[in-house]
């Protein structure tokens, strides 16, 4: 049972999906199970922040070595989803919806814009170490990085006016061309995986049952 | 320089992972960490907006019982934290990738699969086609690792991966442009809306 059920259910939702995609209209089913997809995955979030509160809650009564991190996490964690919870609960109240928009855009926000933004430095570093222009794959990596860099940026076009023009012809066909093989390649192994998943013999998701 | 609260906690912030880039430090991982409870905490209030609109008031206002249902099904997620009963977690998940995998097959395969090969199927009447349509059979080749690649199925492939070579060449210019975008805008908010030094 503790197989047979779950390899069971991952069948009759895929099927549900599958023949929506086939009937004209919305097929009812589907429709109502992606209602439930929502709401399961709803529930799932909670998992991530309970994993987060028994970690960094331990860290904290037992005064480990960044405690003062895991607590100012757990503060973080408890203030926004108590703001939003209120925000959600009592629309009308406008406080609620003004706190919760400053949280994320001056608290949540700017971290993550930063985060992602100080890869630059790190990605232009590990480039120069990896892109020796080595091999002739390498050099051709090399080549058309910069040429669509020095196409996008205005200085290309002061150096040379057809940085722009290569740079174009790179981005819309060669790119075009490369991704397409590997979206068509991608989606014949994708086609596989759903299939061995709704067919039960993929299980790694189910724990490897 | 701003005179508001708000601004000064996002400047700082900011600053904090900023400070990375000269090493890890205590200030660094304290807004790292700040920033993970803050990223909880919205998925936690999104949750719970999901679940009352989606699940709580059908089943409560509406009358619908049949929401009882999901509910059940993802209280029973956590289950995983209590050991004998943790085979039970299985269930909505088995729900969740079963219906993933119902819709790749069919949604994904349509619009990355057939759609792809049918916008491939060009006339060969200018070079970009030619080329578009011989460099995708070229990447399919390289790809094709059923059997050996001798003679001119290996230059062929040699072909498709120098393509890729393009591909993830642009790839990389475009993260590269993207991030300094990026940076430009953090920037921008330091200098401009918290330190007031330039002008926005």
């Amino acid at each position: 049972m503790r197989k047979e059920i779950p390899i069971a259910l991952s069948f009759l939702a895929g099927i549900i999906m599958l023949i929506d995609s086939f009937t004209p209209g919305n097929f009812a089913p589907r429709v109502e199970l992606s209602k439930w997809l929502i709401i399961m995955s709803a529930f799932m979030v909670g998992i991530a922040s309970v994993n987060l509160v028994r970690i960094h809650g331990a860290n904290v009564i037992s005064r480990r070595k960044g405690w003062f991190n895991s607590f100012s996490l757990l503060v973080m964690l408890v203030a926004f989803t108590y703001v939003g919870v209120m925000k959600y609960s009592y629309p009308e109240v406008e406080t609620w919806k003004v706190l919760f928009q400053n949280f994320y855009d001056y608290i949540m926000s700017p971290p993550a814009a930063v985060m992602y933004a100080i890869i630059a430095f790190y990605v232009s570093s590990a480039s120069y170490r990896a892109f020796k222009a080595r091999s002739v794959e390498a050099t051709v990596l090399l080549v058309a990085a910069v040429v669509v860099m020095l196409g996008k940026a205005p200085v290309g076009e002061l150096i040379w006016s057809k940085f722009p023009v290569i740079s174009s012809w790179l981005l819309n066909v060669a790119n075009t061309t490369g991704q397409r093989g590997i979206m068509i390649g991608a989606a014949i192994g994708g086609f596989v995986t759903s299939l061995r998943v709704l067919l039960g013999l993929e299980r790694g998701h189910l724990g490897g049952v | 320089m701003s005179t508001d609260p708000w601004i000064w906690i996002m400047g700082l912030l900011m600053l904090g992972i900023f400070s990375f880039l000269i090493k890890e430090n205590p200030f660094y991982r304290w807004v790292e960490h700040v920033y993970v409870g803050a990223a909880a905490g919205y998925g936690l209030s999104m949750g719970y907006n999901n679940i009352i609109n989606q699940a709580w008031d059908p089943l409560v206002v509406q009358g619908k019982l049949i929401y009882i249902i999901p509910i059940i099904l993802g209280i029973m997620a956590y289950a995983r934290f209590i050991k004998p009963i943790s085979w039970l977690s299985r269930w909505p998940m088995a729900i969740i990738s079963g219906a993933g995998a119902g819709n790749a097959l069919y949604g994904a395969t349509n619009s990355s699969l057939v759609a792809q090969v049918k916008a491939n199927l060009l006339p060969l009447n200018s070079f970009n086609n030619i080329f578009m349509v011989v460099g995708v059979l070229a990447v399919m080749v390289y790809f094709l690792f059923s059997r050996d690649q001798k003679g001119p199925v290996k230059h062929f492939a040699s072909g498709g991966r120098m393509l890729l070579m393009v591909t993830f060449g642009v790839s990389f210019g475009n993260v590269i442009m993207g991030r300094i975008s990026l940076l430009l805008g953090a920037l921008q908010s330091i200098f401009g809306k918290w330190l007031g030094i330039i002008s926005l």
